[in-house]
């Protein structure tokens, strides 16, 4: 990757860019139309609130990052073994693939209270709540990467007549690596969602609290400049594990090149 | 039809009355029989889809016929040369060319030196020997297929149109390559190609399949004295028995029509 | 030109008859007979017994006869009803007296006109062999399901040493409750208890206003700009709705009836409930029958000071005086 100083600012000052102009036009509409502050507050009132605010932001930012790290890894290992059981059975697959996809709609609302009454509250919840959103992504991609193998090389090694645990380890799960760093860059971003969606529901109380808190409270309480200082809080993280997620990914990938741009079509596994 | 092989030896693999149907209605193969002696090196072409690679999968015991039977006496180890390298995009050269062994389950010791072998054999250069397939050209993934084949020291050798997807020098060079390790290895090899100037620079003898499932097989004799260089694609006889092949297949191919 | 008169007479003996605002007709029997105002009220909650007075009002035609056709809109979780008073969505809601305080703090300028419960219904329940009597002694229980953001439970908080109990988010169901003697949650006395007792359970009632938190519940508000510019119409929306709320603490049936048609989950049993315990909440012996609605400055500005207690408002960013009248309350 070229980063010499010229080619790094050629990147940076659109985003940048644009986000001042956004910023400007704003400020500029809060203050034209007179916008009410508990409805719409102008980016120097949001300014004000982080400064305010700060240290609880800090705060909750960094243990909501924490809970949502730990749903994360918690799914890629459980996404991983899944769809590797998945790899192994016709049969399984088909029957418990639906299912996987129910993953993605269940409203947590509505099993929040069975999380509760099995598991109480508090950070084991939370990322399991963080867990179940960010889970599907893993299976579908690992899935895919696991079973869409170019029937040539699942030759190559029936002719050596290869017992299953050599297929899978030699052949599927590092032909699945790229489709694992893609379905893992989707469920980064879920993960901190879902870890601000368990805060909501089965999570702290007001002394021990993450982003999720302070989004309620705020809200509840018609901060509405600290709202949005939460919320861009919140949106930093998710770009924060997404970035992390994807520099390790291109590390890893290093040794696949074009195999990793096949990983892209995520197709149906059969 | 029965062809005693023109070197007179005992039989490396053989195809008995063999049927190959993939369901009821498509009949690829009926009542084949084809035997390869030991060290011959026969090659096998045929119009598309007249079921060369599908006779090479049954040599190699990928497919079951569903009649009649394949016969391997003694056991041999076989080794299959696809028409795509199929290298593992992940691993290096060494490691594609180990893979075998691996699966087989050979100690790391022997693996490393069998591959470094292998690597000699077909003259693979040590500074590549790291790389991955995506930074070898299309002939040098050829060649890593290749090595990879030759690593376990295999009695027969199967080849499904290796070097077709290469320009005609390359192709050239590596049959002269080829035939250089048929030479030292002594392998029998079965191989198949839609390039008749190559089948019969390669081969003892070879069988021309019919286009469809039961119809005639027919053979050409290729005589020509070992060791075989470049030289012999320019002299007449090479010329009139590759036209020889070439009519043949295309009577075939009017037989099919008829 | 055979017409006789100009133009512009004409024009304005059409057009202005048009103009002016919509006032409901004069009780003093004029023979004009314009057709009713309509008239939007957004609740804060699902249609239940603590909104019995308006559903009455309307049951009863008392909305009508005031020349008044309100449109009573549900309200659910996350409706933000002093939100949409203040900006004009909705020309009355209903809500407590601590959200249109912290809705001024906000700059969501609301004002309260009349409070149809003097005593908050807010409550913490406890199992009766707890062994807790009053909510002092809260913290000898293992687990509390309580809203962590709602004012009143910072309030309970910063009073009651909760060190010790596991505070848990509160499920909108009882049934944590039931499987757990250790277990208290949140609720409304005029309907928690009642389900808890459906399930055999054994519940004490420990109410929030005991401790001293005691906004008026079910409060109708509007804006400043409103009560400006449409003073009548508030004068009748303020007259029939108390005497809405009236007729519930007398014969709640019929309005009973009206609410649970329009939330399925509300049952008769429940409502009628709720509406006894509603006596007691809606006439005090500082505010009897005859004040229903009355609210006082006194207890307007010990809800402030609380509210700043508890950092939810700043202080000095609200006057007391400016979120309430009962002038439309004086007339009987």
């Amino acid at each position: 990757m070229n980063s010499s100083p010229g080619n790094m600012l050629s990147r940076w000052w659109p985003p940048l860019g644009l986000l001042l102009v956004v910023l400007a036009v704003w400020q500029a509409s809060v203050w034209w139309f007179d916008w009410p502050p508990f409805l719409m507050p102008a980016p120097s009132d949001v300014a004000r609130a982080v400064a305010d605010d700060g240290d609880r932001l800090l705060a909750a930012s960094l243990r909501t990052g924490v809970t949502a790290l730990a749903g994360f890894t918690a799914s890629l290992v459980a996404g991983v073994l899944i769809a590797v059981v998945f790899s192994q059975s016709r049969l399984v697959r088909q029957s418990c693939y639906p299912y996987a996809i129910f993953l993605q709609t269940v409203p947590i609302i509505a099993i929040a209270p069975l999380i509760i009454t099995w598991f109480g509250t508090g950070f084991p919840s939370v990322v399991l709540v963080t867990l179940i959103i960010s889970l599907f992504p893993i299976i579908a991609s690992t899935t895919a990467g696991l079973v869409n193998i170019d029937e040539d090389l699942l030759e190559l090694f029936r002719l050596y007549r290869a017992d299953r645990w050599q297929v899978l380890w030699k052949l599927r799960l590092p032909h699945a690596v790229p489709y694992l760093v893609t379905g893992a860059r989707t469920s980064s971003g879920m993960a901190v969602i879902g870890a601000i969606v368990g805060e909501f529901f089965v999570g702290h109380t007001t002394t021990h609290y993450g982003l999720g808190y302070l989004v309620l409270s705020t809200s509840q309480h018609l901060k509405t400049a600290h709202l949005f200082a939460a919320v861009i809080a919140s949106a930093l993280l998710g770009i924060a594990l997404f970035t992390a997620v994807t520099w390790i990914g291109t590390t890893l990938l290093s040794r696949w090149g074009s195999g990793g741009r096949q990983a892209m079509h995520v197709t149906d596994p059969g | 039809m029965n062809f005693t092989p023109a070197t007179a030896t005992r039989t490396a693999l053989a195809l008995r009355q063999v049927n190959l149907a993939f369901d009821p209605d498509h009949r690829v193969l009926e009542r084949v029989d084809l035997d390869v002696a030991d060290g011959e090196f026969v090659t096998l072409v045929g119009p598309s889809g007249c079921g060369k690679s599908t006779v090479l999968r049954l040599m190699a015991g990928l497919l079951q016929p569903t009649a009649g039977w394949v016969e391997l006496p003694g056991d041999p180890r076989i080794a299959l040369v696809f028409q795509e390298p199929n290298l593992l995009p992940w691993r290096t050269v060494r490691e594609n060319i180990g893979l075998p062994l691996e699966l087989l389950g050979v100690d790391s010791g022997e693996t490393e030196r069998r591959v470094s072998e292998s690597l000699e054999l077909i003259g693979f250069g040590t500074p590549d020997v790291q790389k991955r397939p995506r930074e070898l050209s299309g002939g040098m993934r050829m060649r890593v297929s290749l090595a990879r084949a030759l690593v376990t020291e295999p009695d027969v050798l199967l080849l499904d149109e290796p070097f077709a997807a290469l320009d005609d020098l390359l192709r050239e060079q590596l049959n002269e390559e080829l035939l250089a390790i048929h030479r030292e290895r002594g392998t029998t090899a079965l191989f198949v190609t839609h390039n008749v100037s190559e089948a019969v620079f390669l081969s003892d003898r070879v069988v021309v399949m019919p286009a469809v499932a039961g119809g005639t097989f027919s053979e050409v004799a290729v005589d020509f004295p070992r060791p075989r260089t470049a030289s012999l694609r320019a002299e007449a006889e090479f010329a009139g028995l590759a036209g020889e092949v070439s009519a043949r297949l295309r009577r075939g191919g009017q037989e099919e029509s008829s | 030109m055979p017409f006789p008169f100009p133009r512009w007479l004409i024009a304005v003996v059409l057009i202005v008859p048009g103009c002016g605002d919509t006032k409901p007709a004069p009780d003093t029997g004029s023979k004009i007979v314009r057709p009713p105002t309509a008239v939007s009220l957004q609740l804060n909650w699902f249609p239940e017994a603590e909104h019995g007075g308006f559903f009455a009002a309307d049951v009863h035609k008392l909305y009508l006869d005031s020349n008044l056709d309100v449109e009573i809109r549900p309200g659910g979780p996350g409706t933000q009803v002093v939100t949409q008073v203040a900006t004009g969505r909705v020309l009355f809601g209903v809500t407590n007296a601590d959200r249109v305080l912290v809705g001024q703090a906000a700059g969501a300028k609301t004002v309260a006109v009349m409070a149809a419960m003097q005593v908050s219904p807010r409550c913490v329940m406890v199992h009766e062999n707890s062994g807790i009597s009053s909510l002092k002694e809260l913290g000898q229980v293992g687990t509390l399901a309580v809203s962590s953001t709602a004012t009143w439970s910072l309030f309970l908080q910063k009073r009651v040493d909760l060190d010790g109990v596991q505070l848990v988010p509160y499920a909108g169901n009882v049934s944590q409750f039931l499987l757990n003697d250790d277990f208290a949650q949140q609720g409304y006395s005029i309907s928690e208890p009642f389900v808890a007792r459906l399930q055999n359970a054994q519940p004490r009632v420990l109410m929030v206003s005991d401790l001293g938190f005691n906004p008026y519940t079910s409060v109708l508000i509007t804006t400043p700009e409103v009560i400006r510019t449409q003073p009548d119409l508030v004068a009748a929306m303020v007259k029939a709705s108390v005497a809405g709320w009236r007729q519930y603490l007398d014969n709640p049936s019929l309005a009973n009836e009206a609410i649970s048609a329009r939330n399925e989950d509300m049952g008769l049993p429940i409502l009628a409930f709720g509406a006894k315990q509603l006596k007691s909440l809606c006439s005090t012996t500082e505010t009897p029958r005859e004040e229903l609605g009355r609210m006082t400055q006194a207890r307007w500005k010990t809800l402030l000071d609380q509210l700043v207690d508890v950092k939810v408002i700043e202080a000095g960013k609200v006057e007391a005086s400016e979120v309430f009248t009962n002038r439309f309350l004086d007339d009987r």
